[in-house]
Order: structure tokens, then sequence, then C-alpha cells
């Protein structure tokens, strides 16, 4: 199986409006275009990646990428967590764009959780080492 | 008039609270932009999932940051900058203010 990971990279604050910065004039010069890819998420800092990605959380994307809840109810009896805990931990990764909801066409107005794209891993890039979390799918 | 296409789309997030996404547009040039350039850096709450700072240009205000969002859209400040640059650097120092509080 192909391994299509959302990666995780760290740039401080200041580096990243440095660059911001290089890159608006240098967009505005020359009409290069500077599209952040929609697999690369730039957090400011490695501590705070790791105190909001939890256990929990990548539980969740897991179980979204392999089971496709219908719902967050579903989601949370699958997880066997609160359905509260769990729908408030879905709004926080929707927040950081990890995951999106997709409101179904027929039926209930239930929104699924979904992955904000088709990524089966989690790749955090640390200053000195790389690793990264598979998710298992269905056999 | 031809279609604002977007140039640059960048996004950054700040723990605990806090994202950034800085979009820039190359538009036609006109007296409304004279850079051809038309940008927008918003900093979101991404718990409460709602825009606290936005530093935009669009006409008639020229460059101008909306503080006291999102209560009241129509509150804006005129940013004295020269350009987009500036207008970046200014919007960096209020997101520092705020996001280190």
């Amino acid at each position: 199986m192909k391994i299509k990971p959302i990666r995780i990279v760290f740039e401080s604050f200041d580096d990243f409006f440095a660059r911001a910065r290089r890159q608006i004039q240098e967009a505005v010069e020359t009409r290069k275009r500077f599209i952040q890819p929609k697999d690369l998420r730039v957090w400011s800092s490695v501590e705070g990646y790791q105190q909001f990605m939890n256990d929990q959380k990548y539980s969740i994307l897991a179980v979204i990428y392999k089971y496709q809840p219908k719902s967050v109810y579903q989601l949370a009896k699958i997880l066997n967590r609160a359905q509260q805990n769990v729908a408030r931990d879905c709004d926080l990764l929707a927040g950081r764009r990890f995951i999106k909801f997709v409101s179904s066409k027929k039926g209930r107005k239930n929104k699924a959780p979904r992955l904000s794209f088709d990524y089966n891993a989690v790749e955090v890039h640390l200053p000195s080492v790389t690793y990264k979390i598979e998710f298992e799918k269905v056999s | 008039m031809t279609k604002a296409k977007v140039i640059l789309d960048l996004k950054f997030d700040i723990p605990e609270r806090y994202g950034v996404e800085l979009k820039v547009f190359e538009v036609d040039r006109s007296f409304k932009f004279p850079e051809g350039v038309r940008a927008r850096y918003v900093l979101i709450d991404m718990i409460d999932l709602i825009p606290r700072l936005l530093v935009d240009n669009h006409p008639p205000h020229g460059f101008h940051v909306h503080t006291q969002l999102p209560v009241n859209k129509n509150i804006r400040e005129k940013l004295h900058v020269k350009n987009y640059l500036e207008a970046l650097t200014e919007f960096m120092r209020l997101s520092w203010e705020i996001a280190k509080r």
C-alpha cells in the first residue's frame, strides 16, 4: 500500500514571517506562485504540536480512515469514548485542517467526519528526526 | 477586469489557539489597487473558529486592520503602511501581541 502522509514541519514565528515576506515579494515581482501544498502543515512549536496531537486524536484520525464513520456519534462508539469529548476533539482537528465534516445529501442531517484529504499516515518532521504514524486499513 | 489570481497562500499553526492565513492575489493595476496586489492576512482563533485579526486592502479603505473581530466587522483602523510588505510586518507584530497573551 502506498503511503500518503500528511507532513508536519516546524518553523519559528520569525522564520515563517521572514519566508512569507520573501515569497510574497517574489510572487509579486516574478509572478511565481507560492501555494502551500495541501499535505503540509507548518507549526510554530514542537511542544505545542505534541500537546495538541495526543494519542486520542491520532486514534480519531485512524478510525476515520479505517471505518469512515457516518457521524461523530458513530465515531465515539467505535472509540468507546464520550461523544461530547470526541466531538470537541473533532472540532479541534477540523480547525487545524486534519479533518473536515461532510454533510450527507439524504437522510438525517449528520455531518460525517472525514480526513481533510486522502492521507493514511502522519509524518512528523522534528528538527533532528522524522517519524511516521501509519493508519491501518480494513483487511 | 481579469479575475484575481492567487499567487501566495500560506498557513501557519500557532499552538495552542491560533492559526495564520496569508493570501495574496494578483489583480489588475488600478486606482483601487495601485500595486496590482490584493492581500489578506488573517489570524484565526482555531478553538472558537473565529477570525481575531484581519489585515486587508480592499477598496475604498486601502490597507486597514479589523481589530474587533468577530464582534464588529465594521470597525477598521487605517494602517499607515506603504505596501503589502509593510502591512505584513504590522500584521506580524499585532498577531504576536495577541498570540503571546
